[in-house]
């Protein structure tokens, strides 16, 4: 199967300043992957370069196998939504959708109908007048109803309350049901996007630091706590994202694809966000972002 | 994709259809009349070669109401630069929407192409039919007036090249400076300087050009000024009827220009009167000589020895040239569009990275 998105030595940059640095990932076909990071890590420009709206600095990407906006099929494979969810604030409900139809030929105007009915979106209303929530169902209704293989959402519920947050993500997750499309959705909020992908990309200061499915990244990292002691001496196998010690404690994150065998260690669960979070410090930790490290490895 | 583009120029095509039809209802009305009028005066005494002095059939309201008309025919194509032509891409880029535009199943450049096609034709329209309507109703006072080159940048067809001009130009700086205020200030002033440059530095050129040697005898606007190392002579530039006079220049029989102190010794010996009695020519004197201190008849005397050797050659494009002129400055901005178009849509492939 052709990854969903595909990168190697990806860079942008804008004049002096660096967005994003050597980004090399993959994410797998049929996945919904979550990109996060803190804001100005990059994820925007990376979702950028994938609809083909920027060009990349150096290295390369491919989208479903090909140049991202190579033309106007591939084009027609993606669907994106842009953060802010920007529409036309002049036109209507309804034009938007009259724009949708003439600008994509495998446009689902039924499904489009039914999307923004079931909404409860009066069609004779101007974009300019709809709240954050409605602005942003619209946008996703634009997306779906191309019926793109790959749907690319740049922080979709940034702007918008809880309630609505919940109803975008649902929405989203009955398309990717009911169409199989692929998903990749940014936020800087991991709590946003936990319930939906099940695949995790985190970027911090314009790289990527961790990458994978969220269950391996569950399974394969494991937070210890014991009596105190020197990290250095761990089985070769484990590596450190994190320690802590008191004076009489260590809590250590440790990533390994190995069981824990040291029965001084106890093993509490570990969420998905003390992971990311924990990752984010260690990339905010790194030197500036100078040295071009492979994205997973992660020296102790 | 065209029926998206006409969506979007809707609005902004409803207004200036609003003022196209003031106008076309306008002149609908006082055409006709002037029309009449013409026909039962000017005509009539230029048939009977017996008009008399500057014969003006004409109210003053008649001549405000076109001198307005032409000046909206002549702005329109400014106004079609400026506020259809700039915000065409910078309002997407300064507002977003061109990540929601440029994300759809349509190249950016095929999405630029129908845009510009669609605004072109609606421009192209308009200023049509707005210049065919007051170049129609303006027509009687047009002739009466005799100075269609005068009228030339308001009338028949060159408007429609500046409007697809101006849209085209208007484009393309609202790629280059993305930002809608600054394309739009950017874009007047770049669409007035071309206008200009066109109109001294081409226009001229575009076909060819008549002489004609001119009496000195009845020039209008005479006068002759005494300066330091020399004398000149200053006359209006003869009228034409319906020419479009370039220069004019006083010559001697051979055709030479005359030089400052030529003119001077012929001054100071066939009119003493003129160029002496006036105080000696020295450094920082400078006097004119005009019918005044002199008196009219010894003045008319001089003219006529002057004119006897010297005459103004007038350098004039005739009034047949009309129309070529017309499609050759209309076709020089169309084709000035079309490569601004081009431009803008090989660009668009690298906006905004």
């Amino acid at each position: 199967m052709t990854p969903l998105l595909e990168a190697e030595g990806l860079s942008k940059h804008y004049g002096r300043r660096r967005a994003l640095s050597e980004c090399t990932v993959s994410i797998p076909a049929g996945r919904v992957a979550g990109l996060v990071g803190p804001n100005g890590a990059g994820k925007t420009t990376l979702l950028q370069l994938a609809v083909g709206l920027r060009a990349p600095s150096a290295g390369w990407i491919r989208v479903l196998g090909r140049r991202p906006a190579e033309d106007a099929a591939q084009l027609g494979r993606v669907g994106f939504v842009a953060q802010e969810t920007p529409v036309y604030p002049n036109l209507t409900v309804d034009q938007h959708l009259a724009m949708g139809a003439g600008l994509n030929a495998g446009w689902e105007a039924a499904l489009a109908r039914s999307r923004i009915e079931g909404l409860g979106l009066d069609p004779g209303q101007k974009a300019g007048s709809l709240s954050g929530g409605q602005r942003a169902q619209l946008a996703l209704a634009l997306a779906v109803s191309k019926r793109p293989e790959l749907l690319v959402l740049d922080e979709p519920v940034a702007s918008l309350d809880p309630l609505a947050r919940r109803e975008f993500l649902q929405g989203l997750m009955e398309t990717v049901a009911e169409h199989q499309t692929g998903v990749v959705v940014s936020s800087h909020l991991i709590s946003d996007l936990e319930r939906v992908c099940d695949y995790l990309v985190v970027l911090v200061d314009s790289q990527v630091v961790l990458a994978g499915d969220v269950a391996d990244l569950l399974a394969g990292h494991h937070m210890l706590t014991g009596p105190r002691r020197d990290t250095s001496r761990l089985p070769a196998d484990q590596t450190v994202i994190e320690e802590s010690h008191t004076e009489r404690q260590s809590t250590v994150l440790v990533r390994t694809r190995g069981p824990i065998l040291d029965p001084g260690w106890t093993a509490k669960p570990l969420s998905l966000e003390d992971l990311v979070l924990a990752y984010m410090r260690k990339g905010r930790g790194r030197p500036g972002g100078s040295t071009s490290r492979a994205g997973l490895e992660v020296v102790a | 994709m065209i029926r998206f583009a006409w969506l979007q120029a809707r609005s902004q095509t409803a207004v200036v259809g609003a003022g196209l039809a003031v106008v076309a209802i306008l002149a609908a009305i006082t055409g006709p009349h002037l029309g009449h009028l013409y026909a039962t005066t000017v005509a009539e005494c230029r048939l009977q070669q017996n008009c008399v002095g500057g014969i003006n059939p004409f109210s003053n309201a008649d001549y405000n109401l076109y001198g307005i008309l032409g000046m909206l025919v002549l702005v329109l194509p400014g106004i079609v630069g400026v506020f259809w032509g700039a915000p065409l891409v910078s309002r997407e880029l300064e507002s977003g929407t061109y990540r929601l535009a440029w994300t759809q199943g349509v190249g950016r450049r095929r999405w630029l192409a129908s845009r510009l096609a669609v605004v072109g034709l609606a421009s192209v329209a308009a200023t049509g039919a707005m210049s065919l309507a007051v170049s129609w109703a303006a027509r009687s006072i047009d002739l009466t007036k005799a100075d269609q080159f005068r009228y030339f940048d308001q009338r028949d067809v060159v408007p429609v090249g500046y409007a697809a001009f101006g849209l085209a130009l208007g484009v393309v700086i609202g790629l280059l400076v993305r930002r809608v205020l600054p394309a739009l200030a950017t874009t007047l002033v770049a669409f007035v300087l071309s206008r200009y440059a066109v109109e001294r530095g081409l226009r001229p050129h575009l076909v060819g050009v008549s002489h004609s040697a001119s009496s000195l005898r009845g020039a209008s606007g005479l006068g002759f000024a005494l300066q330091p190392g020399g004398a000149s002579v200053s006359l209006d530039a003869p009228h034409i009827p319906n020419a479009y006079v370039l220069s004019a220049q006083l010559v001697d029989k051979a055709g030479h220009p005359v030089s400052g102190p030529a003119l001077h010794r012929f001054l100071l010996q066939n009119c003493p009167s003129m160029a002496i009695s006036q105080a000696p020519l020295g450094p920082g004197a400078a006097n004119t000589a005009t019918p005044g201190p002199a008196g009219p008849a010894v003045f008319n005397a001089c003219v006529d020895r002057l004119s006897s050797v010297y005459h103004q050659s007038v350098t004039y494009i005739g009034p047949s040239r009309y129309w070529t002129m017309q499609w050759k400055e209309m076709c020089l901005f169309l084709v000035g569009a079309v490569v601004l178009a081009a431009v803008g849509v090989w660009m668009i492939k690298r906006t905004p990275s």
